[in-house]
């Protein structure tokens, strides 16, 4: 009975969202603000439990780990902005956790996102085996590496050799928008289509 | 060159009506699509997942909402349940978004139904049909035998989802059986169980802290599961021979991400702990993450409705990914073709305005 019920009230929203396309209309209205505050309250309710109970009543309160006071003291820190005079504790749980992710962070970051990239582009025909598309491939994607950054390179004027490479990474470029705007466009379907399929299966078992 | 400048003037709504009607059509007259080729990068997670030997551990982290259901919940749930027909151990978790806690169980819970429910009535079909408790539910629902037989063998082979009521006779069956007693020691064994075969955390809060502290001991720093059990009384996790204790045990780990989630496992998962990870994304975010798998810090990747139709088609169990196949197809037939007329309206009007 529930799940009828579930399904019933999400197939109004469904249809009241969709609503929207024909024009702007209380039900519409209604839809959206209604998911902006069970959104926030859901989220509310799930910190509360998973954060404040699990992390701080739990260990404190059931299990007496005392020492998680000090982490629960400096969190509460944040508050301070709730009065101009004690605006500044925020400062100290924000300069703790900036810390403490820059630490961890940085090092993983240049390690993830630029040293192996860059080694993997670097070293991308050590491939023993490679077929003629897989090296037509791999030309591809090195030519396009270069003449990109050549194209972000402002150093030098767009002229002569520089302009001509500069022109080949701007196509490049927009071989890859068009790529990433072709993948939006499926996405968006895709979305379309599960709503319809909830609409036409799990609602009107119109379908098997 | 009236009809481009009608064309121009045509009201937007026009358009919606029509994109609706090509998405439904298929759907309504259950037109299905198919993959000849899946794509390299699914077809990679594929190879690798299907290497996996038996009790290898693989986790599941499920960081997305409601709204990108469509697109992520088909290849969460191909691959959960290719994981459980390999044998594999799973954990799932929700490592970044709160929303992701519900809809990543609803993934696991489903698929390990499913399982469990195959299990036993492909092992006792004949049984199950000529029992005196079946046949009491068999006149009482006015089933014939070879209704169920037929609606049996039909779940094992076809989508879960594709026929509810084909779930529903089974589940009650299942149910059944249950409830009085008549599954033997060997048929649990061969079920999926919670705590031993698979293990669910929900969403657990402080992102860094929980990944830094799953590389060295994972009961120590998730404690508890999605229903408040402490994860070391699970047997996944204290078992003498087996035991899962941190990243080093994890074969892979797969993200099914709306966000940029994968980024931050990529960060902590590959280059920190060095385990393998693979990723299951949005159409949207797909271009932005091939880069990392030509690089090898992704295994492989599913990319939208169309990645979950891929692995769909290379586990053999057709779902709502392969099923949502011939509309996409259609829609972005349609979506090409008002492109094509767009640009030749432009250029056309273009002229006539010049003149």
């Amino acid at each position: 009975m529930i799940t009828i019920i579930g399904t019933w009230i999400a197939a109004f929203f469904t249809l009241a969202i969709f609503s929207f396309l024909y024009k702007d209309n209380p039900f519409y209205k209604f839809a959206e603000h209604l998911l902006v505050g069970i959104s926030v309250g859901y989220g509310i309710g799930l910190i509360w439990h998973n954060a404040f109970i699990g992390y701080v009543w739990i260990p404190i309160i059931n299990n007496h780990q005392y020492i998680y006071i000090i982490p629960t003291l400096i969190g509460l820190l944040y508050l301070g902005f709730l009065h101009k005079k004690t605006i500044w504790l925020i400062r100290i749980p924000i300069s703790i956790s900036l810390g403490i992710g820059t630490g961890f962070g940085v090092p993983l970051i240049f390690q993830t996102y630029i040293f192996t990239q860059l080694r993997e582009t670097l070293t991308v025909f050590n491939h023993p085996g490679m077929g003629f598309w897989a090296i037509v491939s791999t030309a591809l994607l090195v030519i396009g590496v270069f003449t990109a950054i050549i194209y972000f390179f402002f150093s030098w004027k767009h002229k002569g050799t520089v302009g001509v490479l500069a022109k080949i990474g701007i196509y490049f470029l927009m071989i890859g928008f068009g790529a990433s705007f072709g993948l939006t466009v499926m996405g968006r379907i895709s979305l379309l289509i599960g709503r319809f399929l909830f609409l036409f299966k799990d609602w009107l078992h119109l379908i098997g | 060159m009236n009809f481009f400048k009608w064309l121009t003037k045509i009201d937007r709504r026009w358009v919606y009506l029509l994109m609706a009607f090509v998405v439904a059509f298929p759907i309504l007259t259950n037109i299905k699509g198919t993959i000849k080729k899946p794509s390299k990068s699914a077809v990679k997670l594929f190879k690798y997942i299907d290497k996996l030997e038996k009790d290898n551990t693989i986790m599941l982290t499920f960081d997305y909402s409601p709204d990108s259901l469509a697109e992520l919940n088909p290849m969460s749930k191909a691959i959960t349940y290719h994981a459980l027909e390999k044998n594999l151990r799973i954990i799932g978790l929700a490592p970044l978004w709160p929303t992701g806690g519900g809809l990543g169980l609803d993934v696991i819970q489903s698929q390990v139904d499913r399982f469990n429910q195959e299990v036993v009535l492909k092992s006792y079909l004949d049984e199950i049909v000529d029992s005196p408790l079946i046949k009491k539910y068999r006149e009482t629902n006015k089933i014939s035998v070879e209704n169920i037989k037929t609606n049996i063998t039909t779940v094992v082979t076809a989508y879960y989802e594709s026929d509810k009521k084909t779930i529903e006779v089974n589940k009650k069956l299942f149910d059944i059986m249950e409830k009085n007693n008549l599954f033997t020691k060997a048929d649990k064994d061969k079920f999926k169980l919670n705590g031993r075969d698979w293990s669910y955390f929900g969403y657990k809060p402080g992102f860094s802290s929980i990944m830094l502290g799953m590389g060295k001991d994972i009961p120590k720093t998730i404690v508890n599961d999605y229903w408040g059990t402490p994860i070391i009384k699970h047997e996944m996790f204290n078992s003498k021979t087996k035991k899962v204790k941190s990243f080093e045990d994890i074969s892979i780990v797969i993200d099914f991400a709306a966000g940029a989630s994968v980024d931050y496992l990529l960060l902590y998962v590959n280059t920190k702990f060095g385990r393998p990870l693979g990723a299951g994304v949005t159409a949207v975010m797909a271009a932005d993450y091939y880069p990392y798998i030509q690089s090898g810090q992704l295994v492989g990747m599913l990319n939208g409705m169309r990645g979950a139709a891929d692995y769909e088609t290379l586990i053999k169990q057709p779902g709502r990914g392969l099923n949502a196949m011939a509309s996409q197809t259609y829609a972005h037939l349609l979506i090409i073709l008002f492109i094509i007329l767009g640009n030749i309206g432009y250029l056309v009007t273009k002229k006539g305005d010049e003149k």
